[in-house]
């Protein structure tokens, strides 16, 4: 009997176990889309960032109830080249706790990317003739990779704008004057093993080449190697591209370590980039530029990022536009390390505000955003300076419970 | 699902840690001062155990009887221990619990054709009405001027949808798409008209992704329909839908409705569309089957 009694339980549970697996296999479940989740091919790169052209600089930083993915709204902050305050920009209209991905080019229009979240599936864009005044909309037909440099854009009045979409197999699409007529360009499985000296393995950045051709930042594994692709068109009806990584090989003493791409930039002066080398455990962070008169690569040293340390935040544009500042951190503690431009040294800044969660770089000067809920807080720093002093302090009216 | 298997597994341990039941134990005898045979020798064996038995029987009272195999055997139900019993019929109580809560629920969220009930718990009966529907002139998905006077002779499930909405949006689009599947041949004298209802992302583009995303774009009685934002304005405010664009990346709120409007352009039926938890399937389920009803009775009224 105790036998029976048992054996009826186990059916029973096997019963309820295939009646839930039907139930839901029959009703289809969607998976809310996450921007840039666990499982991508996408390395995770910090989305918090920031960009100094010479007309503006921006910053993206996360606020809100950092522990609840629906109560965590993107932010992006913009500051005219010239100005001292920083304006609150964030386009109006969608959820933005995915994340946020600007484009903003020395000259033409500001677009934003919005990355997905819940049950959306295709990113939002705005773009913005007036630094952030007012927004049109439009949109990408998948989603945005969640990477700081996912969307670039030309110069001009209606410019060409790149974006890199898709998760497991990312596609860079490619729209003309618009924001919702796009057409492919390229996917990381025409790159995959077709490109000489890049093993491709995602696509994380997009920029503007010198002669406004595209180019791409991507990760390339054993290669020894920063991956900087450019396209040329191969002269066939099919106008199948010829991708080849032109990027700054690294000097290494022993195997070719990996790269990654973490920033990409069209600075006036060239391009700036920022790349995560990895060799074993071990990883560092290696500032490159080329500059556009000359064609040639300059490299920084690297700058080792601690067991247990991630990079937190980028920004790029300091000193004469080809600065570069990164946000490292652990815990509670934090980290800013400044270079100003190619051949410039990695300089430790001062500690940091506790808390800080971006940082920015404007000419000689740092600044560094901290938040808390809603309230965001600029501390600034320049050399020569005792320390960081308190120069903004903006409430965001951010709307708790907004997105469900 | 893990509480149901918890509870099931729980449940399962329950009864088998019990205490075996009454009619496996073999109790000792009582034994009679000079009997053979050695005491608590099972029943059943040839010889003095036998004896020991009956004496036992006569002797022991009525345990040692009981366990006598030379007494007249009793009923099963007689020699079940009421303690084990008793945690026999909790484990199955439980289960039965579980499976009365469950069972329905499941149910309905696989039954195209689950009963209303729980959507009308959530939002509310429909309202039933005979107001004529407010004119709207605005383009469909693919450009083309549309009015609500175009759609006279087909019943109309009205709803007011965002594109870019990341929760309640694509749910009640699912469930306008499983209602429309629900009707059957009803289908075709039936048109499903969402209108946008974002102040700022309602170009024809971005209605266009929402219907890739949604899978309506081939949907042929699916309108998704836009305009200038003045004549939205005017839609919404005629049908009393609140619509607001926070700032600082909330998403953009309205109000979750629909209307069942006839053939004549009479407003039949107001629904509340709200899909309430976002994890009751059972309940979109439910909801679909309310709305295909509800553009039935009014095809049919």
């Amino acid at each position: 009997m105790r036998g029976r009694t048992a054996g009826a339980l186990v059916v029973a549970a096997v019963a309820l176990v295939i009646i839930d697996v039907l139930v839901a296999g029959s009703r289809g479940d969607r998976s809310p889309a996450t921007g840039g989740a666990a499982g991508d091919a996408i390395p995770s790169i910090a989305l918090a960032s920031s960009v100094t052209s010479p007309t503006r600089s921006s910053v993206i930083v996360a606020m809100g109830n950092l522990d609840e993915p629906t109560n965590t709204f993107w932010e992006l902050f913009l500051r005219p080249a010239g100005g001292t305050s920083w304006s609150l920009r964030t386009p109006p209209g969608v959820a933005d706790n995915g994340g946020l991905v600007v484009a903003a080019p020395t000259t033409g229009p500001v677009t934003a990317g919005f990355l997905t979240s819940a049950l959306l599936t295709f990113s939002p864009l705005a773009q913005s003739p007036d630094s952030g005044l007012t927004w049109s909309p439009g949109s990408l037909p998948s989603a945005l990779v969640a990477t700081p440099d996912a969307m670039a854009a030309g110069s001009g009045v209606a410019p060409d704008l790149w974006a890199v979409t898709g998760r497991a197999t990312q596609t860079v699409l490619v729209s003309s004057g618009g924001l919702s007529s796009w057409r492919p360009i390229v996917t990381t499985h025409v790159l995959s093993g077709s490109v000489p000296g890049c093993s491709v393995g995602a696509i994380n950045a997009v920029a503007t080449g010198m002669t406004g051709q595209l180019l791409l930042g991507v990760s390339c594994t054993h290669s020894g190697r920063i991956g900087v692709l450019e396209g040329s068109p191969s002269g066939s009806e099919s106008g199948v591209q010829h991708w080849r990584n032109f990027g700054p090989s690294l000097r290494t003493s022993g195997s070719a370590p990996s790269t990654s791409v973490l920033r990409l930039e069209r600075t006036a002066a060239g391009i700036a980039g920022l790349a995560d080398v990895n060799e074993g455990a071990a990883s560092s962070l290696v500032a490159f530029w080329l500059e556009g008169a000359t064609g040639r690569w300059t490299g920084s040293s690297p700058v080792v990022v601690p067991t247990h340390w991630k990079v937190m935040a980028t920004a790029v544009g300091g000193g004469d536009g080809a600065g570069e500042t990164v946000l490292l951190g652990s815990g509670s503690e934090r980290r800013i390390e400044v270079t100003m431009g190619p051949g410039g040294p990695w300089v430790t800044l001062a500690q940091p505000p506790a808390g800080t969660a971006s940082v920015a770089s404007i000419g000689n000067e740092t600044d560094a955003f901290v938040v808390s809920g809603s309230h965001f807080t600029v501390w600034a720093w320049s050399p020569g300076a005792a320390g960081w002093w308190r120069s903004a302090a903006i409430t965001v009216p951010i709307q708790y419970g907004s997105s469900g | 699902m893990l509480p149901l298997l918890l509870l099931t597994v729980t449940g399962y341990l329950a009864t088998v840690s019990a205490q075996a039941p009454a009619f496996d134990e073999q109790p000792a005898p009582a034994v009679a001062p000079g009997a053979s045979g050695p005491a608590g020798e099972p029943e059943g064996v040839p010889g003095g155990g036998a004896q020991g038995g009956a004496q036992g029987g006569a002797q022991g009272g009525p345990q040692g009887g009981a366990a006598g195999a030379g007494t007249p055997s009793r009923k099963w139900w007689e020699r079940i221990d009421p303690g084990y019993a008793g945690r026999v019929a909790a484990a199955l109580g439980a289960a039965a619990i579980v499976l009365v809560g469950a069972a329905p629920m499941a149910a309905a969220s696989i039954n195209p054709t689950a009963d209303p009930l729980l959507a009308e718990a959530i939002d509310g009966a429909p309202s039933v009405t005979a107001g004529p529907a407010p004119a709207f002139h605005l383009v469909d998905q693919r450009g083309r001027p549309v009015s609500l006077a175009d759609l006279r002779g087909y019943a109309v499930a009205l709803t007011f949808l965002d594109p870019v909405c990341t929760t309640d949006c694509p749910i009640i689009a699912q469930e306008f798409r499983v209602a429309n599947q629900m009707l059957g041949s009803d289908a075709k004298r039936v048109r499903f008209v969402a209108i946008a209802t974002n102040p700022v992302y309602n170009t024809l583009g971005v209605v266009k992704a929402f219907d890739r995303q949604e899978g309506l774009d081939s949907q042929s009685n699916w309108l998704f329909l836009t305009g200038p934002r003045s004549e939205l304005q005017s839609v919404w405010d005629t049908y009393g839908v609140d619509v607001a664009a926070p700032p600082a990346g909330g998403m953009a709120a309205h109000t979750d409705v629909a209307y069942v409007i006839d053939a004549r352009g009479t407003i039949r039926r107001i629904i509340n569309t709200d899909p309430g938890s976002g994890d009751l399937v059972a309940a979109h389920s439910s909801f679909a089957t309310l709305l295909a009803s509800q553009i039935t009775q009014v095809l049919h009224r």
